[in-house]
């Protein structure tokens, strides 16, 4: 496909449905599963994935190697990807969840800069509004300079287009990224995910959203109803 | 839906982060119950998050965040940020604390705690990485006994600290790389007011509101300082030349010294500051490595000094991105002006006026034939509310000018901002 690390091996990969994927290596350990199994060295001529199904498996070798190829294309390594990396590393209040990375990255604002240049070269103040207004405080330390901020600004369009899929094809995503532990997607569709249910005002519109079924006994129901109550 | 392992909604509902959407999630069903009760890592009681925290009571949201934290198990974030409530009781505050103690790594609380309480006492700190403190006090820091081992992020605003507190709070981080003080109440047991820190490790630190006669930061790992309205008498950053992004914005400072070796540094924004030339001059002009250099709203000690593109040019050859806004007069466009080195590698410009005259079009022109490799300029103004016709003359005069000037740039973005 593309310029890939042509360390050349290729791997068979093969979905629930019996079909047989052949994926560059440096493709595949994007999957910790994948890469476990790589490393342990065995030589298997395909890896089968029982859970994973063609339609989705073909979905989500296409972001591994979008995120393969990214990294290749931001090697400069230098001076603005060190200044980019700053963002993830102050001290900010925002928003928490899961694993370090993600964590720290989002402690920062999350201001929707429209992200151009000018903006973001701007936004090098950090507010201070430690006092714990919402409002953001460090938006970027970030500083860009030539292309670099837009190639990352490129790849989270990129990442927000690919998820934004009906709820099953999602749902498969989300499976699948689990099954095959890879970070990146997971934390990505599971970011879609929470955006979602933030959007219901309600329970029930929780409920419906995402085809749950309540299976709460009544005592249970009224329990939770009492608990909830300081909720409109 | 029904598929997904239990631990994964758990992650789905701390990305959540708000306490009302945890909340709700966790009301629709059995599993994600489950997921809210043993597998939920990050909580946010934040009065931006829900516009109707300010409606409930502070008793009644005590009884509200006590009921939902003590369902949670094993949290690792932790976040009560109420801007509207003037303070929640000690004894249920150090509950929250006393039961997240095991496994927080995360804590950001801004309420007043009546009677006071020293929450550094309180709150988990074998794994804290990140602490966020405000409007609440700390005392009798003891460093022997209360040592902070993950901490990488520590914010402090609007807290009561002493200064020796400070500084042995510091030491008792021994991995801390990010610190920011804002607005901080620094009681001091003499005259002077004198604040000195000291981390090895720490590679951040913001600065705002502070007054002190003597600041003084040793830091051998220091990468970026940012200072913002700031009344210093004597700034010292002692290091090994690790500087690589230094910002100061509305300071007054009498002797500033950021250390002999500033080979490593990158980006200097100077705003809103009165710059003695010959010795910031003397303090950057090693920094060949510098490739964004800001001088915006400053003023220069002596009026015969001036910023010259000659020595820009030759002192920075790496330079992609050059923002300047000063008053200009006569003096300015004759020396700023002299020489011939281009800057080669400038990509942006930004340019600003406060009052527009028309020297800044010349201005203009001149930086534009410098920068051969330009891509932007971004045009900064300040346009008065209350226009003479005289005014309204010249600020026509330059979009006129500026326009057939740009007709020679053409592959030159250009913008403007007013405000």
């Amino acid at each position: 496909m593309s310029s890939s690390n042509n360390s050349g091996k290729v791997l068979k990969l093969k979905s629930k449905d019996n079909q047989i994927f052949e994926v560059e290596e440096s493709v595949a350990i994007q999957s910790e599963l994948i890469k476990n199994v790589v490393e342990a060295g065995c030589d298997i001529g395909v890896i089968p994935l029982l859970t994973v199904h063609s339609k989705t498996l073909r979905n989500v070798i296409e972001w591994c190697q979008k995120h393969v190829d990214y990294v290749e294309e931001n090697d400069s390594g230098s001076n603005e990807e060190e200044i980019k990396n700053w963002e993830s590393e102050i001290c900010e209040e925002g928003n928490n969840n899961g694993s370090d990375d993600e964590e720290t990255k989002n402690w920062e604002s999350e201001e929707n800069n429209n992200g151009s240049d000018e903006e973001e070269a701007k936004n090098w103040e950090s507010e201070g509004n430690n006092d714990g207004s919402n409002k953001e405080e460090v938006e970027n330390w970030e500083w860009e300079e030539n292309n670099d901020g837009s190639d990352e600004e490129e790849l989270e369009n990129w990442e927000s287009k690919f998820v934004d899929v009906d709820k099953d094809s999602l749902y498969a995503l989300l499976l699948a990224a689990d099954y095959l532990s890879i970070d990146s997607l997971l934390e990505r569709v599971i970011k879609q995910v929470a955006d979602v249910i933030k959007q219901c005002r309600s329970v029930e519109e929780v409920r419906q959203t995402f085809g749950i079924k309540s299976d709460f006994t009544p005592e249970e129901e009224e329990e939770i109803r009492e608990e909830i109550s300081w909720i409109d | 839906m029904e598929h997904l392992p239990v631990e994964v909604i758990g992650n789905i509902l701390s990305r959540l982060g708000g306490a009302r959407d945890v909340v709700i999630a966790s009301a629709t069903c059995r599993k994600w119950r489950e997921a809210c009760r043993k597998h939920l890592h990050t909580l946010e009681f934040n009065s931006g998050d829900w516009p109707f925290y300010r409606d409930i009571t502070p008793r009644r949201l005590e009884i509200l965040i006590t009921q939902t934290i003590f369902q949670t198990t094993g949290l690792q974030g932790l976040s009560i940020l109420m801007d509207d409530v003037d303070e929640f009781s000690a004894s249920t505050v150090i509950a929250w604390l006393m039961y997240t103690r095991e496994t927080l790594r995360r804590l950001s609380y801004n309420v007043r705690t009546s009677p006071n309480i020293n929450i550094l006492e309180i709150c988990g700190r074998q794994k804290l990485e990140k602490l966020l403190l405000a409007h609440n006090s700390i005392a009798g820091v003891e460093p022997n006994f209360q040592r902070f081992p993950c901490l990488k992020s520590l914010s402090l605003s609007h807290v009561s600290i002493s200064a020796l507190d400070l500084s042995l709070l510091l030491t008792a981080c021994p991995k801390l790389e990010s610190l920011e003080l804002v607005n901080p109440e620094i009681a001091m047991s003499d005259a002077q007011v004198t604040v000195e820190l000291s981390s090895p490790t720490l590679k951040s630190i913001y600065v705002e509101t502070i007054s002190l006669d003597k600041f003084m930061l040793e830091a051998d790992s220091i990468e970026r300082l940012h200072l913002r309205d700031c009344a210093l008498e004597l700034f010292e950053l002692i290091g090994k030349g690790t500087l690589k992004y230094f910002k100061i914005d509305d300071v007054s400072v009498i002797h500033l010294d950021i250390g002999e070796t500033v080979d490593n540094l990158e980006i200097v924004d100077v705003s809103n500051f009165t710059i003695i030339w010959p010795k910031f001059y003397q303090m950057i002009s090693r920094s060949s490595k510098l490739s964004k250099l800001r001088l915006w709203d400053v003023a220069f000690d002596d009026e015969d000094e001036v910023v010259d593109l000659e020595t820009i040019a030759v002192c920075f050859p790496q330079l992609n991105h050059l923002s300047l806004s000063y008053e200009l007069r006569d003096g300015v466009m004759h020396y700023g002006l002299q020489g011939s080195s281009n800057l080669e590698n400038v990509k942006v410009l930004e340019l600003g006026w406060t009052v527009i005259n028309d020297h800044f079009s010349h201005w203009v022109e001149e930086l534009l034939k410098r920068c051969p490799n330009l891509k932007k300029m971004i045009i900064f103004g300040v346009v008065s509310e209350a226009k003479s016709h005289e005014e309204c003359q010249i600020l026509a005069n330059f979009t006129s000018s500026i326009v057939q000037l740009m007709r020679k740039y053409m592959y030159v973005e250009v913008e403007f901002e007013y405000e």
